[in-house]
């Protein structure tokens, strides 16, 4: 990531014709689209992977997101919206690879265990993890997306809304429609009585 | 109702692998959906441009090319009327001025435009078939000039000599030819078509003799 992040050392993407020069001439001031993968891919794949709650699907979100990103590289006005631009084409891409991953369902259903999102350090929450994702799968995708934003990441309200790409009280009444599937697991006592 | 502890831990517990081996991997799939997508844009142009210079290439040349061939059938030919050709004479015309509508005396404008101008200019003449012109060369021998004669059947034999009647005509302009026209030479050279374009029909033999007469009478006429 170092190699992207600043000045190039290798000629990666630099084949591209005109990227760079692309970028500048589309309004993000210094941040070419190399530099914006280097700083900005690290938040899309935590994104993307808290709200999908797998890791093997993660690297192809962040591959779409950044090719719908470089598409409309224009649209973005500032180079400090960027971050909030990218997140908001996260949670949009995830939401889609949601609602797919559940049509799929329906005629194949998942099979093993899951690359779940947890930390290997930590195995004795991996099943409160487990359980959790398990629980979200039952919200629909903009419930699901908004209730992670706003208790797994700690964003603000407004945030939130703005990832979402929808207004505040919407966000809030989806976050209550979540917290009312996901009130019974969170409880003080869910805790004791998952773990063994 | 929710407590928060429990929400950090699991929040904590969460771990998303992300690698700078597994990113320079996404980079590199990224560059080639970017270098895949800019082939494509160049392919798309590339085409478009070759389809619209085929178009604008088919647009512009084959009308032309089109019009150019079908012009002289068109326009010229024998079979134009002949009352298109030399116009009525209307009695407040001039022969030797028919362009323009006459003003007469008293008027300071023209009557009306010359009738047989808008006539012509709305004709358009006949598909050239057998019919017509075989019509063309008996009207033309019926009004006394064989000349005129000479062209629709030479037509009738030369580009529709599959038709039936194509040995009939050749027949005609050898009668033509050699008894109208005096041209011995000529008519024979046309009633010996006759007989080879119908060898075996009812004018064969009557043709083949009146070549070789015609012949004779022209090598006669060449001793003389």
């Amino acid at each position: 990531m170092a190699r992207l992040s600043g000045k190039r050392e290798s000629p990666r993407l630099a084949f591209v014709p005109a990227l760079e020069e692309t970028a500048a001439r589309r309004g993000v001031g210094a941040v070419s689209f190399e530099q914006a993968y280097g700083l900005h891919a690290g938040y899309v794949a935590g994104l993307a992977g808290r709200i999908l709650g797998r890791n093997d699907e993660v690297p192809d979100v962040v591959q779409d997101v950044f090719l719908i990103a470089h598409r409309r590289l224009k649209d973005v006005r500032q180079a400090g919206a960027l971050r909030t631009w990218l997140g908001r084409i996260t949670v949009r891409e995830a939401s889609r690879r949601l609602r797919w991953r559940r049509l799929r369902q329906f005629w194949r259903p998942p099979q093993g265990d899951m690359d779940l999102v947890a930390d290997p350090a930590s195995a004795e929450l991996r099943p409160l993890v487990a359980l959790l994702y398990a629980a979200l799968d039952r919200l629909p995708a903009p419930a699901r997306s908004a209730w992670i934003l706003r208790h797994l990441l700690d964003e603000p309200l407004d945030q939130v809304a703005e990832l979402c790409g929808c207004s505040l009280a919407t966000v809030k009444r989806r976050i209550a429609s979540a917290d009312a599937v996901m009130a019974p697991l969170l409880e003080p006592d869910a805790d004791d009585r998952e773990e063994p | 109702m929710r407590d928060e502890t429990i929400s950090r831990r699991i929040s904590s517990a969460i771990a998303v692998r992300w690698t700078p081996a597994l990113a320079a991997r996404v980079e590199r799939r990224i560059e080639q959906r970017l270098a895949q997508r800019y082939r494509r844009r160049r392919v798309a142009l590339v085409a478009l441009a070759l389809l619209g210079f085929a178009g604008a290439a088919y647009a512009f040349t084959r009308p032309w090319a089109r019009h150019a061939r079908r012009a002289p059938a068109v326009t010229a030919g024998p079979l134009r009327p002949d009352w298109l050709a030399s116009p009525p004479a209307a009695p407040y015309l001039s022969p030797g001025v028919p362009e323009e509508a006459p003003v007469l005396p008293g008027l300071s404008a023209p009557v009306r435009p010359a009738p047989h101008r808008a006539a012509a200019a709305r004709y358009r003449a006949p598909a050239e078939t057998v019919e017509a012109l075989l019509a063309a060369a008996d009207a033309a021998r019926l009004a006394g000039r064989p000349a005129d004669a000479v062209e629709p059947l030479t037509a009738i034999f030369s580009r529709h000599a599959s038709d039936p009647r194509a040995a009939v005509a050749a027949y005609e302009l050898g009668r033509v030819l050699t008894f109208d026209l005096h041209d011995r030479e000529r008519g024979a050279q046309a009633f010996a078509r006759a007989h080879d374009l119908d060898p075996a029909g009812p004018l064969a033999a009557d043709a083949a003799a009146h070549a070789a007469e015609a012949r004779r009478a022209a090598a006669a006429g060449e001793a003389k």
